[in-house]
């Protein structure tokens, strides 16, 4: 850890998903020299290996650009920003998501060879297509970095960006295969690596979340820390996951109105009724969450902290459209109920940025999960993987055309990268020390904050408290001890820089929510149950300011 | 719940470490456990102990892990109560039982496995047949597990004349591809197509279930039908396994 190798790049790419390849391959074709940096292994981490729907739009009458428009609008419920959806619009349309075939997805065909488009939920017209395998996208997009001479760090956290002069220049990280600090020079640095729904929780093998086990808020916490505005930090998307068997916990099963599917507590009500009597359990996804965390509140839950879901009426095919793992679980979805409870699955906040991508804080793009404003307060179906597509490809191509303007290599502030090594070679040394709190148990702390007092059911004083303590958190992390001090593959290594991302990301969560005295798409105040929209059509910003988390409201960017 | 797992694990820090060493661990058994749950309870519980894991639900293809002598997906596969765990063996061992999958990348680099550019320029969306997406369909679920190169003893034996399972299924699929322009029948041959003696252990263990040495025999006739000249002779060594002998490994 004493020495560290230096890399340069004209595009520094941060993420391993289908935004990250899309972003990394665009700068590529612009002439630019790209590394590609993940956390986990390109193609396995992050979100792409469980993406196989998206939305393509293919759009014909009666359905246009504006009834697409407005869908999106409608789902973010007004406080989408309006220039992102519009261009994400017309990328869509144009063919952003189709050209996807060219590199050799095959999405899947209608008897007559024509390609079978879903209509899903809050779209007003079917304009999704689904690819036969949950990892296809993301590995047609990694042939597609293979056929470039893109460099790739598989298995390289990226820890810090480093900054020159108020400018992004490159990042450093640990490449956790060698156990050494790499110093990445890059005249653009791109953040894709979005998501943040591990914080919640505590599993005994993954947090409350469909996701995959690397997502834990890692965009955020980095751009914040180089003073870059996030916007929309305060919400988050559930949707209806498995509360049992334990090694299941949080994943994905499938929305009652795409199964035919019933929900019912421990007293064999359809407590739906109680929420939503015109929809019952074909409700939004922001309503059953918020539904079903009162009912376990009331002590109508099941065993194991969930409500029954009901599969008998599915379809087949509705009970194959994902890779559920009811046998594995030895579950027969026909005959047996399943215990069910939300599952984090995605933030539709983050970095702000314009349709180039670009953040407030120059050399710094952000694109897919990582970046906020195109979903407003609720994220319509399909759209994170037409996400990544859009404004990957944009992130990369503008990122590119920037920094090929720039002459010569850009300056680093090399205390800066000193500070970093040293930082993380402490907290291998701490294994040294003769007590201490592991980074397992310090994480699992924080996921019981998060989820309890801030997570689907939100209100003032629960808030207040979580505040207090994730200042508590932020104390005894200084106290973490690591029980290994090899620094190769280090997973409690990785898990401690991982908890430091953690509390960042969830200060910034809990402050935006308490601020927003109201309930809005994945908001769910139970102390404001309705939506304000006089006092509450407008976005949040947070941004590190004299060392402080400054938060403020800015209007919402309107159509021009 | 008072049943135990009685765990061997193989250890091993090359920073650290003459040699690997087996470590073992006592692990609460309860039924349906699965090896990912036995091996996350010996890190939280013992010591942090290095392996895969992300999705929990095959799709990822990171846990595969040896258990007693066969390769599994450790998310999938069922605990038993004398259980040996060791690294899959055909990507070389960082620490304990992550293994480097940059040298698959590596590898996958070599067979182009991304369409070579079509002759004439196809509109979008791309015409394609049912039949013509069934089939392409079969070789894109892999997971990229390699539990099937793990399985094969070919692989095991002579690694250097036979590319493997996994990358025969990357070649068919490229093949199925009607607008991939690439020679993928001569690749296959090149990376030791007839070197496969279509023993079925591949399709035998593939956690997603892709019947992979029915793809490889279907690549194997087609190359005697196109190159008669570049068949069994031209791939040079053949190997000679007798499975049922050697069994496995």
């Amino acid at each position: 850890m004493r020495s560290f190798s230096v890399l340069e790049a004209d595009v520094l790419v941060i993420g391993g998903g289908i935004t990250a390849t899309r972003a990394a391959v665009a700068a590529y074709d612009e002439g630019a020299r790209v590394i590609l940096v993940d956390k986990g292994i390109i193609g396995k981490s992050g979100g792409g290996p469980v993406a196989y729907s998206v939305t393509a739009a293919l759009v014909q009458e009666p359905d246009s650009a504006e009834v697409f428009f407005e869908d999106l609008i409608r789902s973010g419920q007004g406080i989408n920003n309006q220039h992102l959806v519009r261009t994400f619009v017309e990328d869509i349309i144009e063919g952003r998501v189709l050209e996807l075939e060219r590199f050799g997805i095959v999405f899947a065909r209608e008897k007559d060879g024509q390609l079978s488009r879903r209509q899903m939920g809050g779209h007003s017209y079917p304009r999704d297509v689904a690819s036969f395998h949950a990892a296809s996208m993301v590995n047609v997009m990694v042939s597609e970095v293979m056929r470039r001479d893109i460099k790739v760090f598989s298995e390289t956290a990226i820890t810090q960006l480093l900054t020159h002069e108020g400018r992004v220049v490159g990042a450093i990280g640990l490449d956790r295969k060698k156990g050494e600090v790499v110093v990445f020079r890059a005249k653009s640095t791109v953040m894709t690596a979005g998501g943040a729904s591990q914080v919640f929780g505590p599993g005994k093998i993954c947090g409350y979340s469909t996701t995959l086990l690397e997502i834990t808020g890692d965009s955020y916490a980095m751009a914040y820390r180089v003073g870059a505005e996030l916007i929309d930090m305060e919400f988050i998307q559930y949707i209806i996951g498995f509360a049992y068997p334990e090694l299941y916990k949080g994943i994905l099963a499938g929305e009652p109105a795409a199964h035919n599917a019933k929900l019912y507590n421990s007293l064999e009500e359809r407590f739906m009724k109680r929420y939503n009597p015109e929809r019952m359990d074909q409700s939004t996804k922001d309503v059953l969450a918020a539904a079903i965390v009162q009912e376990v509140k009331a002590g109508r839950g099941t065993p194991h902290g969930g409500v029954w879901m009901d599969f008998s009426l599915a379809t087949e095919d509705s009970l194959h459209i994902f890779p559920y793992p009811f046998e594995e679980a030895g579950i027969d979805p026909k005959k047996d109920r399943v215990e069910v409870m939300p599952a984090a699955h995605y933030h539709m906040g983050g970095v702000k940025i314009n349709e180039r991508c670009e953040s407030n804080v120059p050399g710094l793009y952000a694109s897919g999960e990582a970046a906020g404003g195109l979903h407003g307060a609720n994220r319509l179906a399909g759209c994170s993987t037409a996400d990544s597509n859009v404004f990957g490809f944009r992130s990369g191509k503008y990122a590119a055309i920037e920094a090929l303007k720039m002459k010569g290599p850009v300056a680093i502030d090399w205390k800066q990268a000193y500070e970093e090594r040293n930082r993380l070679a402490s907290l291998l040394q701490s294994s040294t020390k003769s007590s201490g709190i592991t980074p397992v148990s310090l994480k699992r702390k924080l996921q019981t904050i998060l989820w309890d007092d801030a997570g689907p059911l939100r209100d003032k004083v629960s808030m207040t408290a979580a505040i207090e303590k994730i200042k508590a958190i932020r104390e005894e992390y200084r106290n973490i001890r690591i029980r290994q001090d090899s620094p190769r593959l280090n997973n409690e290594l990785l898990e401690a820089i991982d908890v430091a991302n953690m509390i960042d990301f969830g200060e910034m969560m809990v402050r935006a929510a308490l601020l927003r005295e109201e309930t809005r798409g994945g908001h769910y105040r139970e102390d404001f149950q309705k939506k304000d929209d006089e006092k509450w059509l407008k976005n949040i910003v947070i941004k590190k300011q004299n060392n402080k988390m400054s938060i403020s409201t800015m209007p919402v960017v309107k159509k021009s | 719940m008072d049943q135990v797992s009685k765990v061997s694990v193989l250890r091993y820090d090359p920073d650290k470490d003459v040699s690997p060493r087996y470590e073992q661990y006592e692990v609460p058994f309860s039924d349906g456990m699965t090896v990912l749950e036995v091996l996350k309870y010996i890190y939280d519980n013992y010591s942090p102990i290095v392996f895969r894991y992300g999705c929990r639900i095959k799709v990822c293809g990171s846990c595969s892990v040896m258990m007693n002598n066969r390769p599994v997906m450790a998310c999938k596969e069922k605990a038993e109560k004398v259980m040996t765990i060791e690294p899959i063996p055909v990507l070389p061992t960082i620490k304990d039982l992550a293994v480097d999958f940059d040298a698959f990348f590596d590898k996958r680099v070599k067979i182009r496995p991304f369409i070579e550019p079509p002759k004439k320029k196809i509109e979008l969306p791309r015409q394609l047949s049912y039949d013509v997406v069934n089939k392409y369909r079969e070789c894109e679920t892999c997971v990229e597990c390699l539990i099937c190169d793990a399985a094969c003893p070919v692989v095991a034996k002579t690694p250097h004349l036979f590319a493997g399972p996994c990358t025969m299924l990357e070649i068919a699929r490229l093949y199925r591809d009607p607008q991939d322009s690439g020679d993928r029948i001569r690749l296959a041959v090149s990376e030791g197509l007839f070197n496969c003696d279509l023993c079925g252990k591949c399709t035998e263990m593939c956690p997603v279930g892709i019947k992979i040495h029915r793809v490889i025999d279907e690549l194997q006739q087609l190359a005697r039908k196109q190159e008669p000249m570049v068949n069994e002779k031209a791939s040079g060594h053949r190997v000679e396994i007798n499975v049922d002998k050697e069994g496995l490994r």
